[in-house]
């Protein structure tokens, strides 16, 4: 089952129940499928459903981030889930934007993007796709300063999508 | 989408997960890029830290009470034996997978590197369902167990210890089909044992000891002492009761404690002796029924967001969620259990600037007992109570420092400073052995 770590030592799961299957809802909502139809058409690498399914994931990360306290700021999401180049074995690229970057902060979106990568390859049959989402954090100095990925936030050429505010 | 349609969907979604499963190697394997990343180790490094040395598999036929022979699957891994032998119990479970084992074993070369004890990781299971065996058939499955993976384990090499579903008699099994095929006493063989075949004394308490030991250090770096705390304990049973009566006896206040049967709570400090009295008494050693003037009953869940300075959570896995995180009053969590803080909550208690004191170093008296069960079964020399406990408060008060110490210079989180503190002590031995050839 995937619902939880088997082990006693590794540590519980992160919470990320229905994060897949809501996203395929809303996905196929906007194919115009029922979840049946929509899981055969993602299989059989349909470009409009895996980017329909890709937009609805980055929606759902968005509603996972916004319940947990404050830490979260932002979400953005650009590259092919924006832009409709989305392939099987493409990611969600997102960037997170938080409060202050902290190892808790990695840990937990990595063990979110592993449970997630793991049901998607599960879903779909790709097993070629290495990670679900490609995350990136900033800050707020990194976004008024205009470093590393901040600069993509402020950017008035390759301007991210903004999913979520708090 | 229809509310039908929505359901169908949910239903096709959960039936394709329920194919899929979590792979736990895979996880442990992604905790030590993410600690290897910080310490800026090498690639090759980091891959040799992640693959266990050795992993058996064996078939371990047993002749069942109805006549019939069945053939259950087991494994030994050895994760790591740079620091010393390995060291990590046998569990005997339904679910368990050579992943799972992989996993704990990499684990307990952390465990074991985080307090500084000379020993490296491992880890057995056995794939079954104990509580369908009649005691026989257990003793045999453990014995046949013990004897298919004998080739790989020793007093030097591999020592097995108790884990879920496994306890003495069973680690007592262990040691006497060890020394009956060796022909010699191999009593260092496996930790866990009952005292009269060679176990240590204090090995019953040494975790919720151990669990004191690292409040008491916390709440030092917090300018705060043990005597006067308030405190809420989480599960009454090994860890938490001893962790209540040790408390209570240094002169905190222990005002809320809780187990299955439900949670109890005074504002002035339980009468913890009193309590005890009472479980010994109760025939399932619940505190359910226990009465005394201003002791209120809760709901079990309530004893974790009580008004208090330090939480002990020491009953199960996921307690702190999401959910109630952002109620937990105490400015002190330290983790008696194994992995009772979900790592949302981990956000949440951290963006509140509650203190986490994680599992890996908090729960860890119980492995280090172990280790002076060992030391004691390899001299045939045996301490009394009193050595063990100042022995394991040496060991705990300097790993808490390290910790500290690596927390403060990393700027990160106690529970990612132990991961690091144990890979970095891993990385060291690798470093100083060299490879062979």
């Amino acid at each position: 089952m995937i619902a939880s770590t088997p082990s006693l030592l590794l540590g519980p799961a992160v919470h990320y129940d229905g994060i897949l299957s809501r996203a395929m809802g809303a996905a196929a909502d906007r194919v115009g499928r029922d979840g049946v139809g929509f899981l055969a058409v993602l299989r059989a690498g349909d470009p409009r459903a895996h980017s329909a399914f890709r937009y609805a994931l980055a929606q759902e990360f968005c509603r996972y981030v916004s319940r947990l306290g404050s830490t979260f700021r932002a979400v953005y999401v650009y590259g092919s889930t924006v832009d409709g180049r989305t392939r099987p074995s493409s990611d969600v690229d997102i960037i997170a934007w938080v409060f202050r970057k902290s190892d808790t902060v990695e840990s937990l979106l990595l063990r979110l993007n592993h449970l997630l990568t793991q049901g998607y390859r599960a879903l779909t049959g790709c097993q070629c796709l290495q990670q679900l989402f490609d995350i990136h954090l900033v800050d707020d100095e990194d976004v008024e300063f205009g470093r590393a990925y901040g600069a993509v936030v402020r950017s008035v050429w390759t301007a991210p999508l903004c999913l979520w505010r708090r | 989408m229809t509310p039908e349609q929505a359901r169908q969907t949910q239903a096709t979604v959960e039936r394709t997960l329920r194919e899929a499963e979590v792979n736990p190697y895979e996880m442990f394997r992604a905790q030590v890029d993410l600690a290897g990343e910080k310490l800026g180790y090498p690639a090759d490094i980091l891959e040799m830290v992640k693959r266990p040395e050795r992993v058996l598999e064996v078939s371990v036929p047993v002749r069942m009470d109805d006549g019939r022979i069945e053939v259950f699957r087991g494994y030994r891994v050895q994760h790591s034996s740079v620091r010393g032998p390995c060291k990590g119990g046998i569990r005997f479970h339904p679910a368990v997978t050579i992943d799972e084992v992989k996993a704990l074993a990499g684990w307990m070369t952390w465990k074991c590197a985080v307090v500084d004890i000379p020993l490296g990781g491992g880890k057995g299971g056995v794939v079954c369902d104990p509580t369908t065996l009649s005691e026989g058939e257990l003793e045999r499955l453990t014995r046949r167990y013990t004897a298919m993976i004998l080739p790989l384990i020793g007093p030097h090499h591999d020592i097995p210890a108790p884990d879920v579903n496994t306890n003495a008699r069973i680690m007592n099994w262990v040691m006497d089909t060890a020394t009956a095929l060796r022909g010699e006493p191999m009593y260092g063989i496996v930790t866990g044992k009952d005292l009269a075949v060679g176990g240590a004394r204090g090995r019953r308490e040494a975790t919720g000891r151990g669990v004191v030991i690292v409040i008491e250090e916390l709440l030092a770096r917090l300018g705060r002492e043990v005597a006067g705390a308030t405190v809420a304990v989480q599960g009454f049973g090994n860890v938490g009761s001893v962790a209540a009566q040790l408390l209570h006896a240094k002169g905190a206040k222990v005002v809320g404690v809780s187990d299955i049967s439900g949670a109890l709570y005074d504002p002035t400090g339980l009468d913890i002796p009193s309590l005890l009295e009472h479980v010994s008494r109760s025939p399932q050693r619940l505190i359910a029924g226990y009465t005394a003037p201003g002791v209120q009953p809760l709901a079990g869940p309530e004893v974790l967001t009580l008004d208090v300075d330090v939480l002990v959570p020491a009953a199960l896995e996921g307690q702190i969620t999401e959910v109630n995180a952002g109620q937990i009053k105490a400015r002190v969590i330290v983790e008696g259990a194994n992995g009772p803080t979900t790592p949302e909550a981990d956000l949440i208690l951290e963006e509140r600037g509650r203190v986490v004191a994680p599992d890996i170093l908090a729960n860890a008296g119980g492995v280090v007992v172990s280790y002076f069960e060992w030391v004691q079964n390899l001299q045939n020399f045996y301490w009394e109570e009193a050595e063990t406990n100042e022995r394991l408060a040496v060991i705990l008060r300097r790993a808490f420092q390290s910790v500290w110490d690596n927390a403060k210079k990393h700027d990160v989180s106690l529970r990612t400073a132990a991961f690091m503190m144990g890979l970095e002590r891993v990385v060291e031995a690798i470093r100083l052995r060299g490879v062979f050839p």
